[in-house]
């Protein structure tokens, strides 16, 4: 009975549920802090392992068509791509899956510059989401 | 404020401080650490693929019309071979990727073999076209075939004035009866020291045919030790070639003559063959190097090395009708010397 008598006192009360609520804020806050860490780490891990390679570039008259294959960790945006010094947006993103281990050609995807284009020499990269210039090549048109 | 004051105060406070600064570190010093692991694995990545590197030696068509790539991997780390693009350059619009699956270790060479029905109807063997293959690191090596290139004996700018063959000296070596094991029943890793009491001795050379045309090699080819000279009036140190040697009889090894006919020895592109010489004359099956047979019976000093191997070989070339390989009817020779092999001739006694 003593012990009940103990619970309903106001002194006791308040200590047990201070240590609680400080608990739970706690944990909370580490849950917090461990998530949002963890999303800037995959951030970090996404942005440094953007790799890309161009197999193929085809020029056209009216537009560029590049062959790349994502050897990096992580899909890849493109959102831009500079040709001589030309920004060319592009209004539905591209987005360039990493090849499976299993099948490491499976995933050549085409990206297509649409433009106008004459003979001569051309510099290609491209810009992704995260900010990187990827696959640089350099083509004679001729 | 006053929290604060009580916080600074009291001791269950400055724990409470002391434990939140020690998981904030925690925290972040295991983000650093795995920020920079990773930076690390990326750039071990980079530099294995700044490390990779491949050559595509030779494209070939064989009897079959599948398309042959023959791949070096002349980089530091294994290499895994995944797409070719051919593009013909009579139709760029027929360009195609072709998915491989080849790992070549570093140093090695491999064949991708394309069979006839995945290519387009502008990839034949009198076509031109461009060959690319990848790697999966992203690295690349492109070779041109050119149907008019090959055509012409010797003309081949792949062969420039190097010739038809290659010996790889390293994996050639020689047997006796002193040392029987026979090397082309195993890894021929061994280059070596003729002893003075080796008998019946053949020198079995590991040729590579690097053209892009079969040859058949003929029985009249040799082997010649040249800083040995003989004595006066003794035979000339030539070896003839032999089809095989068994050193199973211990006490006299038997010789298997190399009986040369229309189709003996054809050596195909890029294909090896351990050519074996022991014997006096052509078609032979006396030793050379055997008995009372050395060549060099007078020899008491030891010498240095000068080993030669001369090969003729008739070519070969494609029918375009009939779609395979026929007999030219022209013959040819090359010679290829090293200095590598220590000899020691065989003292008088």
């Amino acid at each position: 009975m003593n012990v009940f008598r103990r619970f309903r006192s106001r002194k006791g009360l308040t200590s047990i549920m201070s240590t609680l609520i400080l608990l739970g804020v706690t944990v909370f806050a580490m849950i917090i802090v461990i998530g949002y860490s963890q999303t800037i780490l995959a951030h970090q891990h996404d942005q440094m392992g953007e790799r890309l390679v161009v197999e193929k570039v085809f020029i056209e008259p009216s537009q560029i068509s590049l062959w790349v294959r994502n050897i990096g960790h992580g899909d890849i945006t493109v959102t831009q791509a500079l040709v001589n010094g030309t920004f060319y947006d592009f209004w539905d993103e591209v987005i360039v899956l990493p090849s499976p281990v299993y099948n490491p050609a499976a995933n050549a995807t085409e990206i297509v510059i649409p433009g106008t284009f004459d003979f001569g020499v051309y510099r290609i990269s491209l810009f992704t989401f995260r900010g990187n210039e990827l696959g640089v090549v350099e083509v004679d048109y001729s | 404020m006053t929290s604060l004051r009580r916080l600074r105060t009291n001791q269950r406070g400055g724990v409470s401080i002391a434990v939140a600064l020690i998981m904030t570190m925690i925290v972040v010093t295991s983000f650093i650490q795995n920020v920079y692991m990773w930076s690390q694995e990326v750039s071990a990545e980079d530099r294995e693929r700044l490390n990779e590197f491949i050559m595509v030696e030779l494209v070939y068509f064989n009897v079959e019309d599948d398309l042959v790539v023959v791949v070096k991997n002349t980089g530091s780390v294994e290499a895994r071979l995944v797409a070719v693009w051919v593009e013909p350059l009579a139709a760029p619009n027929a360009t195609q990727r072709l998915t491989i699956d080849v790992v070549l270790e570093s140093d090695h060479i491999s064949d991708v073999i394309l069979d006839d029905t995945q290519l387009s109807s502008y990839v034949t063997f009198t076509d031109d076209f461009i060959l690319t293959v990848f790697t999966e690191r992203g690295t690349s090596s492109t070779k041109t075939y050119d149907f008019t290139m090959p055509s012409p004996f010797g003309s081949s700018s792949y062969l420039g004035q190097l010739g038809v063959f290659r010996v790889s000296w390293f994996y050639s070596r020689y047997s006796s009866a002193q040392h029987p094991p026979h090397p082309t029943e195993g890894a021929l890793t061994e280059a070596t020291t003729i002893l003075k009491s080796d008998d019946y001795v053949a020198f079995f050379v590991k040729l590579k045919n690097a053209w892009d045309h079969p040859v058949r090699i003929r029985g009249d080819s040799f082997f010649s030790l040249t800083s040995i000279a003989p004595p006066q009036g003794a035979d000339e140190p030539n070896f003839y070639l032999v089809q095989d040697v068994d050193y199973s009889n211990t006490s006299i090894p038997i010789i298997t003559p190399y009986n040369e006919t229309a189709s003996s020895l054809i050596i195909y592109p890029d294909e090896t063959h351990v050519l074996i010489f022991a014997c006096k004359g052509v078609g032979d099956n006396d030793w050379r190097w055997g008995g009372t047979k050395y060549p060099f019976g007078t020899e008491t000093t030891t010498e240095g090395s000068g080993i030669q191997v001369t090969t003729f070989f008739e070519a070969y070339d494609f029918d375009l009708d009939e779609k395979r390989w026929f007999p030219t009817g022209q013959y040819f020779g090359q010679t290829i010397s090293t200095q590598a092999t220590l000899l020691l001739a065989k003292e008088v006694t």
